[in-house]
C-alpha cells in the first residue's frame, strides 16, 4: 500500500478527516493542518505485528467512526503491515515487510498485538519460521516508535494467566532500551492508539507516559473516578447480586467486585464502537481490571478491593460538627434582663442602705 | 403558733402585678407551642446540651430559694429556735410557690411528659437513678409544702362568715395541727434528700463536667448552699416586705441578725469546703487555670465570701439595705454555683455549642414573673405574714419574740 | 425521752410502709458490683482501616430500622450538604470523617452498647434497660423524655426528637427489631469491605486481636504500663467495656475518631457508689425522718409546755 493521491476524496474532506481524528483523540484544533500538511508529505509508515493475540485490538481499531479504518488506512497512515488486513499472504507477505523495513528504517512505527511466549524458545508462536521473540527483535530495531496495543502486548495479557504454560510476556521483556509505549485493554479503547499513532505522525511526539509506558491522556485515573455509576457507590447504593433490584436500577457494582476502583483506564470517557455504554460496567457486568497486569485474569472475578487512595470529598461531615446555635438576639436579651435584675436588685439594696445610714443619723 | 399572721390586703391589681401577668401569659403561650410542636421549637436545646437554663435556674435556684422553708425550718423545729417561728410562714409559700414553679418547669421540659404518671408506679422504678429519686422527693415535698400553707387557708376560713366555710375549717384545723409535727419531719428529711441530690445528679458525668466542679462531694455542696440560699432568701425577702407593704409589715431585724449570723458561718463554712475537698482531690491547681469556666468558679467564691463575710458584720446586720444586699449576694452566689454546675462547666464535647433561646428566657422570667404573682395575691389574701405590733424594730436588741 | 411509744411506733409504720413500696426492684439493676462482659453478649467490630467511607450502612440503617427521612439540611462549611451531620433523632448511625491534611480516617458512630451502662442507671423508670444479648434497648412506655440519658451518656449516643409532639430517644439497638424482614445488624450485613461485622463480643475480640497480631503495625496503640506501645482495641476496658469496639489505623488516634479517652471504670460507677452508699436499704432516710420526728415532738411539747407556764404566770 504506497501513498497514494487524495484524489478520491476531495481536499475538504480530507481536512475534515484530520479535525475529525485531531479532535478524536485530542490533539489541538492546529493538529488537523499540521496533520494534513504531513501526511500529504509522506504518510507514516505502520507495521503491525501480531504474535498470542485473539486479533480483538485490530477488531476494535476496524470499528472506529472518526476517524473510520478505511480513511485512517487510506489517507492518514500507511499500513504497510498487517496480517489481518493486508491483501497479501505467504511470501508476498514476508516481502511487503521487509520492503517497508528497508524503506522507512528508522521511520516506522511498529504496532505490536499479542503477547510473546518465550518458553520452548519461542517455540509456541512462529511466522514465517521465524519466532515471536526473533521477529519482534529484528522489526523494533529499526522502529521509530513502538507501540504495544492490547493487555497481551503490554504486559501478557491472557496468555499470561497462571499457570503461563507458554512463558507469555509483553513487548516490554523482549525489547530493552527503547521507549515502548503501552496501551493496554482487553481489547484496548481504539482511539487510544489512534491518538497516539496520529501524534507521533503530526508533530513526531510520544504522548507523556507513565510509568508503565501507558500514555497518561488515557490512563492517568482510575474507572472509578470516571464512572457513571459514581454517585451510586458515593450513597451507598449497591447491587448485591445479578439482576436484583439494585442491578436493574442501575446501581454500582463494586459488592460484586467491580475493580474499577484499581484499574486505569478511560473506557466511560471514550465509548468502544462509538456506541455509549459498550463496556461492561455499561451493560451492568463489574468491569475486571483488563488493563492491569495484577488484576486481570488474575483476581477473581467477584472479589471486592480496595478503593486506591481514597480521598475523601470535600463534603464529608466531620468527627465533630458543629452542632447547636447561638442567638444573638437571645444573647443580648439575656444580658440585658439577667444584668437589668442583678443591677436593680444590687442598687435597690445601696439605695436601702444608704437611706438606713441617713435615718440613722437623723436619730438623736 | 402564729396568731400575729393576718392577710395583708390591698389591692391585688397592680400595675407592677399586669407587668407579672403578661410575662407569664407570654410564658403559656409558649408553653401551648411548645407541647404540640415539641421541646426544640421553643428552646435552643441540642442532643449535646439536652438540658439548658430551666434545669438549673426554674428547678434548682428557684427550689434553693424555696429552700428558706427548709432552712428556717430546721432552725426553728429541730433546734428548737422557735423565735424565728414568724419567719416560717412566708418562707413556706415562697418554698410552696418556688418547688411549683419547679415541678411545671420539668413538665414543660420532659419530652414525653405523660409518662410522668408512672413515677407513682413503683414496681418500675430504677432505684439506681439518681433524678427518680429527685423527682419523688420534689413531688412529695411540693405536696407537704402546700399542707404546711393549708392552716394559713383554714384560718382564713375560719374568719369566714359562711357558717359552711366555718364549720369546715373549725373541724380541719385542729387536724391538720396536729398531723403538723409528722409532716415538718418530713419537710425536714426530703429536701436534704432531693437538694442533695440535684447536685448528684451531675456525679453520672465525669467526662462532661470541669473537675473543679466534679466531685463525690456534689450532694454535700448543694446541700449546703441551698441552706444559704434558703437563708438569703429568707433576709432579702423580710427586709423587702417590709419596704413594700411599709406601714404594714415590720421586717424583723433582729431575726434576720441571728439568722445572718447562722447563715455566715454557714457561707464560709461552704467555702472552705469547697477548697478543703479540692485540695483532698488534689485540683485546686485547676483553679489557677483562668481557662473555659474557671474565672466563674472565682466569681461564686466572691459572690459566697461577700455575703458570707457581710452577713457576719454587725454593721451590715445593722443596716436593712445592707443585710438585703448580704442575702441576695447570697443567693446569687447560690445560683451562680448552680446554674455552673449545670451549664458553665458541663462541656459535653468539642462542635457542641448552647445558649439559651428567647423561647427559654421567657419561659423562665414567665415562671419567675407567675410566682411573684401569686405570692402577692397570697400574702394580700391569707394569713401568711406576721403583721402588728411586737415585734422588734431596728436596733432594738433584746426584746422577747415569742 | 417524753415521745410516746406510741408516737414512734406510728412514725417507723408509716416509714416503713414507704420504704416497702419503693424497695420493690423492677428493672433496677444490681447496686454498684460493675457488670461483666456476658459470654452472649453482642456487639460490632469497626475497623477503621478497612472503611472507604461509601457510607451503605448508613443507608442500610436507615432501611432496616424504618426510619423517616432525615429532614435536617445541614450545611457543611456554608454548602448544602444531604447526609445527617451526626447520629440524630431519625439516624441511628453515620460515618464521619476525620481529616487533618495529612492523615485521615472514617469513623462509624452509633451505640457502643456498654457492659456497664451509664444509661440505664441514669433512666427514672428503667425505659432504657439491658434485654438479651446485652443489647440496650428504649422501651417507649416507661420513657418520660427527661433526656438524663444524655447527660450521662459519655458517648453523647441516646439521640432526642426535638421537634416532635411525641417524641423519641433514638440510637442503635444491633437492629432488634428490624421492620425490613431482615435478621441481625444491616450495617454489617451490607458493609463492601467488612469494615463492620457483627457478633459475640468475645468472638469479636478475638477477631480483633487476631487482626492486630496479623498485622500490629497496621493499627493504633498506646503505652501499656510497661511503656511499650500496643495496639489497642477500643472497647476492651474503656468506660467498663462497652459490646461495640473499634480498631483505629496507625497514626490516627480514637480522640481524632471522636471516642472520649475513658478510665476502665463504667461512667457512674462514682455516682452508684455514692448514692447506694448513702441511701443503702433506705436506712438513713428512715432514721432521719424518725429522729426529726422525735425532735419536732420533743420541741412542739415543750414549746407548749413553757406556754402553760408562761400563761400560770400571767393569769
Amino acid at each position: 500500500m504506497n501513498q497514494m493521491e487524495t484524489s478520491i476524496f476531495s481536499r475538504r474532506d480530507f481536512l475534515k478527516v484530520c479535525s475529525m481524528a485531531a479532535a478524536a483523540v485530542g490533539l489541538p484544533a492546529s493538529a488537523a493542518d499540521k496533520m494534513a500538511e504531513a501526511v500529504a508529505k509522506r504518510k507514516p509508515s505502520v507495521v503491525w505485528l501480531q504474535f498470542q493475540e485473539c486479533t480483538g485490538c485490530t477488531e476494535s481499531l476496524l470499528r472506529t467512526g472518526h476517524p473510520d479504518a478505511a480513511q485512517l488506512i487510506l489517507d492518514l497512515i500507511s499500513l504497510d503491515y498487517s496480517e489481518t488486513l493486508m491483501a497479501a499472504a505467504g511470501h508476498q507477505a514476508e516481502a511487503a515487510l521487509a520492503q517497508a523495513m528497508k524503506d522507512n528504517a528508522g521511520k516506522y512505527v511498529l504496532v505490536v498485538e499479542g503477547a510473546i511466549p518465550t518458553k520452548e524458545n519461542g517455540g509456541y508462536c512462529i511466522i514465517g519460521g521465524k519466532t515471536a521473540i526473533d521477529m519482534l527483535k529484528e522489526v523494533a530495531e529499526k522502529a521509530a516508535a513502538i507501540v504495544a496495543i492490547g493487555s497481551c502486548a503490554s504486559w501478557g495479557g491472557i496468555p499470561s494467566a497462571d499457570p503461563n504454560p507458554t512463558g507469555a510476556v509483553g513487548v516490554g521483556e523482549i525489547v530493552k532500551g527503547k521507549p515502548i509505549v503501552t496501551i493496554p485493554g482487553c481489547p484496548a479503547n481504539p482511539y487510544n492508539l489512534l491518538g497516539t499513532v496520529l501524534q507521533f505522525a503530526t508533530f513526531g511526539t510520544l504522548p507523556a507516559l507513565d510509568d508503565k509506558g501507558r500514555p497518561k491522556f488515557a490512563y492517568a485515573r482510575v474507572i472509578h473516578d470516571d464512572c457513571p455509576r459514581r454517585p451510586h457507590f458515593d450513597n451507598g447504593r449497591f447491587a448485591q447480586r445479578y439482576g436484583d433490584e439494585g442491578s436493574r436500577q442501575g446501581w454500582c457494582l463494586y459488592k460484586l467486585g467491580c475493580k474499577g476502583p484499581q484499574t486505569h483506564a478511560n473506557c466511560s470517557l471514550l465509548s468502544f464502537v462509538d456506541t455509549v455504554g459498550a463496556w461492561p460496567i455499561g451493560i451492568g457486568a463489574q468491569c475486571f481490571g483488563c488493563t492491569e497486569k495484577d488484576l486481570a485474569f488474575r483476581v477473581p472475578l467477584f472479589q471486592t478491593v480496595d478503593v486506591q487512595g481514597p480521598t475523601p470529598p470535600a463534603m464529608y461531615t466531620p468527627v465533630n460538627p458543629q452542632a447547636g446555635s447561638v442567638s444573638p438576639v437571645a444573647t443580648g436579651v439575656a444580658g440585658v434582663v439577667g444584668g437589668a435584675l442583678v443591677g436593680a436588685g444590687l442598687a435597690y439594696g445601696a439605695k436601702l442602705a444608704k437611706t438606713e445610714d441617713a435615718s440613722e443619723e437623723k436619730k438623736p | 403558733m402564729s396568731a400575729e399572721a393576718r392577710p395583708v390586703g390591698g389591692r391585688i391589681l397592680t400595675p407592677f402585678f399586669y407587668v407579672l401577668a403578661l410575662l407569664a401569659g407570654i410564658m403559656a403561650t409558649l408553653v401551648l407551642y411548645r407541647i404540640f410542636a415539641g421541646v426544640g421549637s421553643i428552646t435552643a436545646l441540642t442532643d449535646g446540651y439536652s438540658w439548658g437554663i430551666w434545669k438549673p435556674i426554674n428547678v434548682v435556684t428557684f427550689t434553693g430559694i424555696g429552700a428558706g422553708a427548709y432552712a428556717v425550718g430546721l432552725l426553728c423545729y429541730i433546734l428548737n429556735q422557735g423565735k424565728f417561728h414568724p419567719l416560717v410562714r412566708p418562707a413556706v409559700l415562697v418554698g410552696a410557690l418556688g418547688y411549683t414553679l419547679g415541678g411545671t418547669s420539668v413538665i414543660v421540659d420532659l419530652g414525653r411528659w405523660w409518662g410522668s404518671v408512672f413515677l407513682g408506679f413503683p414496681p418500675w422504678y430504677n432505684l439506681n437513678s439518681i433524678l427518680l429519686e429527685v423527682a419523688l422527693c420534689v413531688i412529695t415535698y411540693m405536696a407537704v409544702l402546700w399542707v404546711e400553707v393549708l392552716p394559713a387557708g383554714l384560718e382564713r376560713m375560719q374568719s369566714s362568715h359562711s357558717p359552711r366555710w366555718k364549720g369546715f375549717a373549725d373541724r380541719w384545723l385542729p387536724r391538720v395541727r396536729r398531723m403538723l409535727p409528722f409532716i415538718i419531719a418530713l419537710a425536714m428529711l426530703l429536701p436534704t434528700m432531693h437538694q442533695s441530690s440535684l447536685g448528684g445528679l451531675y456525679m453520672m458525668a465525669p467526662t462532661k463536667e470541669h473537675p473543679l466542679w466534679f466531685t463525690g462531694w456534689l450532694p454535700f455542696l448543694f446541700l449546703t448552699s441551698c441552706l444559704t440560699m434558703g437563708y438569703g432568701s429568707v433576709v432579702a425577702m423580710d427586709v423587702l416586705l417590709g419596704v413594700v407593704f411599709r406601714g404594714k409589715y415590720r421586717t424583723h431585724m433582729k431575726l434576720l441578725g441571728d439568722l445572718a449570723k447562722v447563715c455566715g458561718w454557714v457561707t464560709l463554712f461552704y467555702v472552705a469546703f469547697r477548697f478543703a475537698a479540692l485540695g483532698f482531690e488534689g485540683k485546686l491547681g485547676e483553679a489557677f487555670q483562668l481557662t473555659g469556666p474557671v474565672p466563674y468558679f472565682w466569681l461564686e467564691i466572691v459572690l459566697f465570701l461577700v455575703s458570707g463575710l457581710m452577713y457576719l458584720s454587725p454593721a451590715v446586720r445593722r443596716n436593712r439595705g445592707r443585710l438585703f444586699l448580704a442575702g441576695f449576694v447570697g443567693v446569687l452566689a447560690g445560683a451562680a454555683y448552680r446554674v455552673d454546675t449545670y451549664l458553665t462547666a458541663y462541656d459535653p464535647g468539642p462542635g457542641w455549642h448552647y445558649f439559651p433561646s428567647l423561647g427559654e428566657i421567657f419561659v423562665t422570667l414567665g415562671l419567675a414573673a407567675l410566682g411573684v404573682a401569686v405570692f402577692i395575691v397570697v400574702v394580700k389574701t391569707l394569713p401568711i405574714l406576721a403583721l402588728g405590733t411586737g415585734h422588734d424594730a431596728p436596733f432594738d436588741p433584746g426584746r422577747p419574740t415569742r | 425521752m417524753t415521745v410516746s411509744r406510741r408516737t414512734v411506733l406510728k412514725t417507723l409504720a408509716a416509714t416503713g410502709a414507704a420504704g416497702a413500696a419503693v424497695g420493690v426492684a423492677g428493672r433496677a439493676e444490681a447496686s454498684h458490683a460493675a457488670a461483666t462482659l456476658a459470654p452472649d453478649a453482642m456487639g460490632l467490630l469497626y475497623d477503621s482501616t478497612l472503611c472507604i467511607g461509601c457510607q451503605t450502612c448508613t443507608v442500610a440503617c436507615q432501611r432496616a430500622n424504618g426510619m423517616p427521612v432525615d429532614k435536617s439540611l445541614v450545611t457543611i462549611n456554608g454548602a448544602p450538604f444531604d447526609f445527617p451531620s451526626d447520629t440524630n433523632g431519625y439516624n441511628k448511625t453515620v460515618i464521619k470523617l476525620f481529616d487533618s491534611g495529612e492523615r485521615h480516617a472514617f469513623m462509624k458512630m452509633q451505640c457502643m452498647q456498654c457492659v456497664d451502662p451509664a444509661c440505664t442507671k441514669a433512666c427514672m423508670l428503667g425505659s432504657l434497660h439491658k434485654v438479651e444479648n446485652g443489647i440496650v434497648a428504649w422501651d417507649p412506655v416507661r420513657c418520660t423524655g427527661c433526656r438524663y440519658c444524655q447527660i450521662s451518656c459519655p458517648f453523647n449516643v441516646p439521640k432526642f426528637q426535638w421537634h416532635e409532639a411525641i417524641p423519641r430517644i433514638v440510637k442503635c439497638e444491633l437492629c432488634r427489631a428490624r421492620v425490613d424482614g431482615g435478621k441481625g445488624s444491616a450495617c454489617a450485613e451490607v458493609c463492601p469491605r467488612g469494615a463492620v461485622i457483627a457478633g459475640k463480643t468475645v468472638d469479636l475480640l478475638a477477631t480483633a486481636k487476631k487482626r492486630i497480631a496479623e498485622n500490629p503495625g497496621r493499627y493504633y496503640g498506646e503505652k501499656d504500663e510497661t511503656g511499650k506501645v500496643v495496639p489497642k482495641i477500643y472497647g476492651e476496658h474503656d468506660g467498663g467495656g462497652t459490646q461495640t469496639l473499634y480498631l483505629a489505623p496507625a497514626g490516627v488516634s480514637f480522640q481524632d475518631l471522636g471516642l472520649p479517652k475513658l478510665t476502665h471504670e463504667p461512667p457512674a460507677q462514682m455516682a452508684m457508689t455514692v448514692q447506694h452508699g448513702v441511701y443503702k436499704g433506705f436506712i438513713a432516710p428512715v432514721i432521719l425522718y424518725v429522729a426529726a420526728a422525735v425532735a419536732i415532738v420533743r420541741n412542739l411539747r415543750k414549746d407548749a409546755a413553757e406556754a402553760h407556764r408562761e400563761e400560770g404566770k400571767h393569769s
